[in-house]
């Protein structure tokens, strides 16, 4: 084995699935050394889905132990043996150790081991890309932030400083570019000058944000689903019926063309199905919804409805007590899903996969934890992609732009 | 690459130890390195391969002669199902052999440049560590003793990888 160029071992290693491959960093010191190799990195990503699980995050005041937990689904619906929709379960603790000792700082990620020692910090997602995560950190008082970026796959894991500041930060974003820089930004409103909002540029890397000056006023205007989203580059989100995405090359804020009609703007959000930016909608009625998908990156004609449910067969009710559609994901086998939250049995609310191919529903492994205030759901991909430090040309890392996608709720 | 001129021309290759094998031009075309030092008229009538046994040598010559009789996915859009098919039977029956001759093979095959070989002996060995643990993939690999990480080495690999082990 020890004489295979790296190449084979390379070819042999990424047929495999992330928990193997993190089996077999422990076989010996060559193949530690392989996986680790950046263009191990490189060539896992590049041949890895995307949108390979699902991340669930779910928080509640009551139960901040709980709220430190990241669950991973390996979302899977295998065709073979008629639409069985297996799930992997990778159940991740975030430990977070206290904000003062910066020393003893780590976050560490274990099967459903979670050791914590500050009960005053949670956790809010931010996106994730490429297999890294990024996580906003604070307190209770929602004071004392921090933005760590970590990769749950390799435990490696980063903190970007944020200096206080009694501006307002309205959102935070995180992306990869098309030239593989990965980029947290944050927009954010002057407090004492009136309509002045500002948008921030942290590379990583470079351990420094940038401020890149007034952007648009409305970029920060919230509406009720706060969804955002980093597809080619960009980072998206929906704001009261227009999309605006941040392009992570230009540093620019862009307006995105979207369907035409009224139709879609009812409880829209965005979602990535085949590389394809994706929107979903409710119809007036309220008892059906349809998917929209923008085949090029272009005008409001390139918007499709690729989805027009009937609901014919009255598996689902979209009333918000006990439908909820929570994202879109694609499924391994190339079919295309609609995550959603099935409250029809009060004490016993759980994550459903439908099918929009099939019209199938399938139970995912997770439940909804009762006293769960926000619920976040992601699109993850895992990967060994390494966080890039200070002062390391970014091209050594495994940062080939792959499509991806992110997505929170709040 | 394989015309289905039926070129009858000869070539031929010398193991290891000593054992040589006629084959058709067109069977030994399937290995890259051969086709390019044909096309490079720098190969004798006898092709020696130094590091390759005779036992590996004819599995190769083996693979390379199936594939060399089935139509290739390029030739022809609409290709009959049941030649894919049997090609799948085939490769799934070649790979039912023990590990170390399936390493022979792929160094081999890396070694002439037989790329849908080196695809399924990867494959194969990918299948067999598939889900497996360290100490497995060590036994089914025989996995050099000396290479071995250090007790307090293999702790902290674990403890990295600990969600992997549940």
């Amino acid at each position: 084995m020890e004489d295979l160029p790296k190449d084979v071992m390379f070819d042999i290693l990424s047929r495999l699935h992330v928990k193997t491959i993190a089996s077999c960093r422990c076989v010996c010191k060559e193949w530690r050394k392989l996986v680790s190799h950046s263009s191990f990195v490189k060539h896992h990503l590049s041949i890895s889905p995307p949108h390979a699980c699902l991340m669930v995050h779910q928080r509640s005041c009551s139960e901040i132990k709980k709220s430190r937990t990241l669950k991973l689904v390996e979302f899977f619906i295998d065709n073979v043996i008629g639409h069985h929709h297996s799930c992997i379960n990778l159940e991740l603790g975030i430990n977070i150790t206290p904000a003062r000792s910066v020393v003893k700082e780590n976050i560490t990620v274990k099967n459903n081991i979670i050791k914590r020692s500050s009960n005053t910090e949670h956790i809010t997602p931010v996106g994730s890309v490429n297999g890294l995560i990024c996580l906003l950190v604070n307190d209770t008082k929602g004071e004392d932030r921090k933005v760590y970026i970590c990769n749950p796959i390799t435990n490696d894991y980063k903190i970007i400083p944020t200096r206080y500041s009694s501006d307002k930060i309205v959102r935070y974003g995180f992306g990869v570019s098309m030239a593989g820089e990965y980029k947290v930004i944050r927009i954010l409103q002057r407090k004492h000058v009136k309509d002045l909002t500002e948008i921030e540029v942290y590379t990583l890397g470079t351990d420094q944000w940038r401020n890149l000056g007034q952007v648009p006023n409305y970029v920060s205007a919230i509406d009720g689903t706060r969804a955002e989203l980093a597809l080619n580059g960009r980072v998206h989100w929906l704001n009261h019926d227009i999309i605006y995405a941040f392009d992570l090359d230009k540093e620019t804020v862009l307006q995105i063309p979207t369907p035409s009609g009224e139709e879609w703007k009812i409880f829209p959000f965005l979602g990535v199905l085949k590389g394809c930016l994706s929107l979903f909608a409710r119809s007036q009625s309220n008892d059906r919804f349809s998917v929209w998908a923008m085949k090029e990156d272009g005008t409001e004609k390139s918007w499709h409805k690729t989805w027009n449910t009937n609901n014919d067969y009255g598996i689902y009710c979209l009333e918000f007590n006990i439908w909820d559609p929570k994202c879109l994901i694609d499924g391994i086998n190339g079919t295309s899903n609609l995550i959603v939250l099935d409250s029809s049995n009060p004490r016993k609310r759980k994550l459903v996969a439908y099918c929009l191919e099939t019209d199938r529903v399938e139970e995912t492994a997770i439940s909804h934890n009762g006293s769960v205030e926000i619920m976040t759901l992601m699109i993850y991909g895992p990967s060994f992609v390494k966080i890039p430090k200070h002062g390391v040309r970014a091209s050594s890392y495994g940062s080939k732009v792959r499509k991806n996608s992110t997505m929170s709720f709040y | 690459m394989s015309t289905s001129s039926s070129s009858s021309k000869k070539i031929v290759l010398k193991s290891a130890d000593n054992e040589t094998f006629e084959i058709d031009e067109i069977v030994a075309l399937e290995s890259q390195a051969i086709k390019n030092m044909i096309e490079d008229e720098c190969a004798d009538n006898v092709i020696p391969l130094g590091n390759i046994d005779s036992k590996t040598l004819s599995k190769i010559i083996e693979y390379c002669k199936k594939h060399a009789e089935s139509p290739k996915k390029d030739d022809n859009a609409d290709i009959d199902e049941k030649a894919v098919e049997d090609l799948k039977s085939f490769d799934a029956e070649f790979a039912k052999v023990d590990m170390p001759l399936i390493q022979d093979i792929l160094m081999a095959a890396n070694f002439l440049n037989i790329d849908n070989l080196i695809g399924l002996m990867c494959r194969t060995i990918a299948d067999r560590i598939k889900g497996k643990t360290p100490e497995e993939i060590r036994k089914i690999l025989n996995i050099n003793k000396n290479d071995l990480l250090s007790p307090e080495q293999e702790a902290k690999a674990r403890e990295e990888n600990s969600w992997a082990f549940d």
